[in-house]
């Protein structure tokens, strides 16, 4: 992305997301709405002013590159999200596995031994039950 | 006293306010338990104890868990708990260039000096600055989330504009679900979950966690950097050595954590914020701040610490808890038999100062406690290999998320919020802006409905809003803040470019 590029794209989140939580606040009441009125309208001018000064300042230089792995990416938030939303059907401890042993070979860079692997598993396994045990018997916290 | 102190250093005090402050650390350490859930979780072991025992065990939690928040802000960058997130902005830069050692040392030495000052505010000065809590009413809570907000041209870090828009975006996420007064249903899009508005924890733990984590995948190099001549030791001299180099910014950022914990519901997550505008404003190297400045975690650490001794001024002398964990403990106190109020120092005295003095025991504890877990703590988080610690942090953020309401939707939101954070960050719009907003958006907007109500019901709104002496001088402090940030830019811009 080129050093305009970036304040550009921040400018337009802030105005879409004022003009959104503008498009709301119709059917609030009079005081139910000062706020978020208030908080739109500072997005928008903040978008705006933020665009403005981007174009009419001198361009900055370059940025450093930072690191990017898109494949890399997609995988662990579709890991996270399918986490998220599989604890109701799969339960706690089926999806906290499963998703544990994903996000692990996603964080894997080089080839691992059938013994790393095992110790994996195992610390895995445990972390997972012990935290099973200790929020369902100690915490009281019922788990999906 | 006397007596209050022997009895606060029996052998059984003294045992029971160790494993205190050993199980608020680790609760703490870990995100998403939270301070509350700390001290929610072990209150009922304290009911068959003595009451000065069992408020003794309480406050050694509470400190233990407000302090054990710095472990992962710093090593991780999540804050453990809310009042650490002021922490994370330095301590997680000092971490990632090899000092995450020194980072936990300081917050450790910062939480025994702010613990300390908050809880001789306690033993000495508590029914005089309970006095301040009644003064706050609905205007000046308005004027003090007002000045929170004020914060972000200084966490902002010379982006004041992109910080503008994402307290803005948090001020908005605040506004989710039933209004704080009036009950508008607001940006719910029909969802039930979402009447109860955005739970702040799962949102802190996505917006700070989440980015950690994608960034720990896509980047090929070591979590944090590994400097093995450095491993051995705590670090204590050196991290003394700053901390008397620091010693203004300490006892300015306990005094700070002091006052604001007195403020009922301001807790540490502002104490913190606070405080960290300060030492950066004050500061001869303010440029440092973010990159792993030493007195931004100290400023931090010593104000949140702090708020423990200060939250319980109020929670005893006037029956108001200042934070959550304050008010757990005033039932704990209710169902001994203990009634709070200016009376309980004299009637009752002899468990209010063996509690004082075991809240000072156990912040002295802290010490030694935090600096073997912290040590260790680092050195299990250096060493581990991101296919065990990438997992293994994922599998915390999600219990801490959902642990709180036994909820799947919060970990849902947590995820999705993380997920847009870090999208958000590679574009400029960083964490801590929309968090303050998240956090303060409520506080300013019921004190401002109430005042606004209030101000109408008297006939004189612009009296209610700019007529009272705290709301004064809070405005005044806030225009101080805004201005002299702006007068330091402007001075140091010159010599940079020369």
């Amino acid at each position: 992305m080129g050093p305009r590029v970036k304040p550009i794209i921040a400018s337009v989140i802030g105005v879409a997301v004022g003009i959104f939580a503008l498009s709301q606040t119709a059917p609030m009441s009079e005081l139910g709405r000062v706020f978020p009125t208030t908080a739109g309208i500072i997005a928008i001018v903040g978008g705006v002013a933020l665009a403005a000064l981007t174009v009419l300042r001198p361009v900055p230089a370059a940025s450093l590159s930072e690191p990017s792995d898109v494949p890399r990416v997609i995988a662990t938030c579709a890991v996270l999200l399918g986490w998220a939303l599989l604890l109701d059907p799969l339960g706690f401890i089926a999806s906290s596995g499963l998703s544990i042993v994903a996000l692990a070979l996603i964080a894997r860079r080089e080839p691992m031994g059938l013994k790393s692997i095992a110790i994996h598993l195992a610390v895995g396994a445990g972390l997972v039950l012990l935290f099973a045990f200790l929020l369902s018997q100690v915490l009281n916290v019922s788990l999906p | 006293m006397l007596e209050a102190l022997l009895n606060a250093l029996s052998p059984g005090n003294l045992v029971l306010a160790l494993l205190g402050v050993i199980a608020g650390t680790m609760i703490g350490a870990l995100p998403g338990l939270s301070a509350t859930m700390a001290v929610a979780v072990l209150v009922p072991f304290t009911f068959t104890m003595e009451p000065s025992s069992g408020l003794i065990v309480l406050g050694a939690i509470y400190t233990g868990a407000i302090y054990g928040g710095a472990y992962s802000a710093i090593l991780v960058n999540t804050p453990g708990t809310p009042a650490a997130i002021a922490t994370a902005m330095d301590g997680f830069p000092m971490a990632k260039r090899g000092d995450g050692d020194l980072a936990v040392t300081l917050s450790c030495l910062g939480s025994v000096a702010g613990g300390l000052v908050g809880a001789l505010a306690l033993l000495f000065l508590a029914p005089p600055l309970s006095k301040i809590a009644l003064a706050f009413g609905p205007v000046e809570y308005f004027w003090l989330a007002i000045f929170g907000l004020s914060l972000i041209a200084t966490l902002s870090r010379g982006a004041t504009l992109l910080g503008l828009i994402g307290g803005a975006i948090g001020l908005i996420l605040s506004c989710v679900g039933s209004a704080v007064v009036g009950g508008d249903v607001r940006y719910t899009f029909g969802q039930t979950a979402l009447l109860g508005g955005i739970p702040v924890i799962p949102a802190l733990i996505g917006l700070y966690c989440v980015p950690v984590l994608i960034d720990m995948v896509i980047r090929p190099e070591a979590h944090l950097e590994q400097r093995a001549e450095r491993m051995a030791g705590f670090r204590l001299i050196e991290a003394l050595g700053l901390m008397w180099r620091s010693k203004f910014n300490v006892v300015r950022s306990a005094l700070i954590g002091t006052g604001v914990g007195i403020i009922p519901a301001a807790g540490g997550s502002v104490a913190g914020l606070v405080a960290y505008s300060e030492a950066r404003r004050s500061s001869r190297n303010s440029d440092d701040f973010g990159k792993g400045a030493h007195d931004g975690i100290i400023a931090s650490e010593a104000s949140n610490s702090a708020t423990v001794g200060g939250g319980f001024i109020p929670t005893l002398v006037l029956g108001i808890p200042g934070t959550p964990p304050d008010a757990i403990i005033l039932g704990a106190l209710l169902v001994q038999g203990i009634r709070t109020g200016p009376q309980l120092f004299t009637q009752q005295s002899d468990i209010v100062f063996t509690f004082t003095f075991g809240l000072i025991i156990a912040t002295l504890l802290m010490l030694p406690t935090g600096l073997v877990i912290g040590r260790y703590a680092y050195k299990l988080i250096v060493s581990i290999p991101k296919t065990a610690l990438v997992p293994a942090i994922a599998f915390l953020t999600f219990v801490g998320a959902y642990a709180i309401e036994a909820n799947t939707v919060h970990v849902l939101i947590m995820v999705v919020l993380g997920i847009l954070g870090w999208l958000a960050a590679r574009v400029g719009l960083e964490a801590s802006p929309i968090v303050l907003g998240l956090i303060l958006g409520p506080i300013a907007e019921a004190g401002f409905v109430q005042g606004w109500l209030i101000g109408g019901a008297q006939g004189d709104r612009l009296g209610m809003f700019f007529g009272r002496p705290i709301s004064l001088a809070i405005i005044a402090l806030t225009i101080l803040t805004l201005v002299s940030s702006g007068i330091f830019k402007r001075a140091k811009q010159p010599k940079e470019v020369a």
